[in-house]
This record gives C-alpha cells, structure tokens and sequence, in this order.
C-alpha cells in the first residue's frame, strides 16, 4: 500500500472491469457475478482523513457538485472531530461540522449522523432526500435518493434497533430498511422496497413489504 | 365555505377555499407555535417546524380583517412559503386544514393537500397527501393520532380512521377505518402491531463482520 495518494484513489475508483477480469487470477471467494470488491479494505479509522476524502471524490466522480460527496466527506470529519487533542481546534471543527451537517440537512436533506458507521467507498447518488440514520453501513454500498435507513415505529432508536447494511449491498431509489435488520452484503434492495426482515446475503428483494425474488 | 369551485386544473379548489383562519381554535398563534416548536423535538434547525409555523402564519394572518393591513402578511407568508419549498420541499398550503402537534419528521419532500389532518399526527419525508387524479375535486381526511410512514402517498377522496399506521412506500387510495394498519401498492390491511411494529428478529451480531 505504497501506493501514492492519486493513482490510489484511481485505482481503487475507476475500473471494476479490470478488477473482476483479474479477480479469478486472485482466486477469492468472490461472489459469482457480483462486484468484486477492491483490494484495498483497510478500516476508515486506518486511514488519514486527506486519504479518505480524496477516495470518496474518486467514489463520487471527482464531482464538486456532487451532494452525496459533502454529505460523506462532513461525516468523515465529524468522526473525527471529537478525536482532535488541541481544544480551539476541536472546538472549531466542532463548529464547522455542525453548520455542514444542518446545511447538507437542509439543502439537499441527506442526513447522514456522525453516529454511523460508514464504511469505505460509500456512494449517495443523486439529489438527497436521504435519512440515514443506520448502525452501520459497509464497504462499497451504493445509496440512491430518497432512500431511509431507520428504527421501525415503536421503538427507541438504540443502535440495536437500527439496521445494518452490509458490504457492497445495493439500495435503490425509495427503498427502506427500518428496524434492527440486516441486509446482508451483496444483496439487492429494489425501488420503493421496504425492508423489515434480515435480508440474506446476495438476495435480491422487491415489493412493499420486501419479497425476495430468483435472480 | 362553499362547494370548491369548478375552474378546471386548479388543485387549490380541492382544498377549502381558505377564507378564514384554520387554525385549531382555542389557541392562540403563541401557545400554538410554541406547542409546535416542543412537538419537533425543541429543535430551531427542524424544517418541519418551520414550515408548520409558516402554515400556522399563514392562516392566522386570515383573522386580519382588513385588507390594507393583511397585504404585508400575505406577502410575507407567501414570501415563505416559496421558501420553504424551495429549500426543503415541503409544501403544506395554508388552507389544507392541520390540528395540533402536527409533526413533520425528517427532512422535507412532503406535499399536504389534504381536506383535513386531526391532532398528533406524524408523517416523514417524501409523504404526499392529495389528489388522485387532476379530474378529481376530493383530497383526503385524516383523523386523530396517525403514523405515517416515509414516502407513502394517500391520495383521493378517503378518510383515514384515528389511531391507523400507514407503512412506508404505501399508496393508499381507500378508506381506513379506525385502528387499521396498512402497507404496501397499493395498500393491504395487516394485523396491528404485527408486521409494521417489529422488525423481524433482532439483528445477529454486531457491526458488519467483513469490515
């Protein structure tokens, strides 16, 4: 992992086809038609925060306008935020978070709380409307707009009534994912889908409630 | 009020015609402002207390009998209302009918053109009350104490009964009567407190293992 910081990031971003021409050379387990995951999968808490911003505009498509970028890249810092040992800087940073988060809040409504764990490569695509408030969200998880991740009605919204979205799940626009469940890594969540039960790894799921459909 | 009238494409007909305040009565602007205000958690950053607050203006300015002194309000009002759609997406007119501790959750992306909403209901983000087809002169009314679940959309001239749980992504176009939960496209009756309350088994273990 020598790697110098830009070819990293294009590397670990652009070319999947690549990755997955050269994935059976590497023998991995890897799942039969999915994605396969980028090498690189050293915990964000391993990373310089410069690092994993700059990954995140690769993620993002190097684009400045993108919401999603702002909304990860604010959440990044504000992980990090409380960890900053000098007071009048953790102070500001404090600060600038806050503003960031109620701006991001309210011009494009990603919420995206600081409590998440959010994992590496994480992509929110399109215009917002996002409530986020998951336990945890994993590696190379693709979020579309309008999606929710939150506790089901009634309970007290503790992190073990939240849901955990594993690595490279996929969610699509509209979808919701409330309660203490699991949607297990690989798997599919299609539009408009709301998820109240565990959903297995590389399962595809649809409908209102979610039904699992053959792929 | 009168009959809404007959002018075609005008979604605002189907919406009292919001002549006088609508407000829920015995409250003043203040009280009632400031019940809002703890409603959404005593959060000043909320939008949807904004926004109802903006509503709540909106129909008390209509208690303004005289027309010189309510123009300035009326632009007011209609300055922020433009706000609040531009900024967060909530449009919640004046006229559609709202009673107390109304709670708009989350962000915005919300549409209210309903007929009537009753005290302590609940909607999240990306709910749409209206219309079910632009012909069509009768938007819903909602009673007391409703859950409404993100992105739902209840459309059409229905009633929804007191104490109901609306799911997430459900279209409601019928009735509900009083306790009922629904869910799903369009929208099927479940047991209460059965499948909308809780979630299937407790998550497993803890944070993602392959991290």
């Amino acid at each position: 992992m020598l790697r110098n910081l830009s070819t990293g990031l294009q590397e670990a971003v652009a070319p999947k086809r690549d990755d997955e021409e050269n994935a059976p050379a590497a023998g991995a387990a890897g799942p039969p038609g999915g994605p396969v995951p980028v090498t690189d999968n050293r915990p964000v808490e391993d990373m310089g925060l410069r690092e994993l911003l700059a990954e995140d505009f690769g993620t993002h498509d190097r684009g400045l306008l993108e919401p999603g970028f702002w909304a990860v890249a604010a959440h990044r810092v504000g992980r990090r935020a409380a960890n900053v040992k000098l007071r009048p800087a953790r102070v500001a940073l404090e600060a600038a978070y806050k503003m960031a988060f109620t701006g991001i809040d309210w011009v494009w409504g990603i919420h995206l709380p600081r409590s998440v764990d959010v994992g590496r490569r994480v992509r929110l695509w399109h215009n917002g409307c996002m409530l986020l408030t998951a336990r945890s969200i994993g590696n190379d998880v693709h979020i579309r707009h309008d999606t929710t991740f939150g506790p089901a009605r009634g309970t007290d919204g503790t992190p073990a009534t939240l849901p955990v979205i594993e690595d490279r799940a996929d969610i699509g626009s509209g979808a919701c994912v409330l309660g203490g469940v699991r949607v297990g890594h690989d798997a599919v969540v299609g539009a408009n889908t709301v998820v109240l039960k565990n959903v297995p790894p590389h399962a595809t799921v649809l409908g209102v409630p979610a039904r699992m459909i053959p792929t | 009020m009168s009959q809404p009238g007959s002018s075609k494409d005008d979604l605002g007909s189907a919406l009292p015609v919001g002549t006088e305040n609508a407000n829920p009565p015995g409250i003043g602007l203040g009280a009632l402002l400031a019940e809002d205000f703890r409603t959404h958690g005593s959060d000043p950053l909320s939008p949807g207390f904004w926004a109802l607050a903006i509503h709540r203006f909106g129909n008390w300015r209509m208690d303004v009998s005289h027309k010189l002194l309510r123009a300035p309000l009326s632009i007011l009002y209609r300055g922020a209302y433009r706000g609040a759609i531009t900024l967060w997406g909530i449009d919640l007119p004046y006229n559609a009918k709202i009673g107390r501790r109304f709670r708009i959750a989350h962000h915005g992306a919300v549409f209210i053109g309903s007929r009537a909403i009753g005290d302590d209901v609940t909607i999240r983000h990306s709910v749409t009350i209206g219309l079910k087809r632009k012909s069509e002169r009768l938007a819903p009314i909602i009673g007391n104490r409703i859950e409404i679940g993100p992105g739902a959309c209840i459309v059409g001239d229905i009633q929804v009964g007191d104490d109901s749980l609306i799911g997430a992504n459900t279209v409601l176009a019928q009735n509900v009567p009083p306790g009922s939960s629904v869910i799903g496209v369009p929208a099927r009756f479940v047991a209460p407190e059965k499948e909308l309350d809780r979630p299937a088994g407790p998550a497993d273990a803890g944070p993602s293992a392959s991290r």
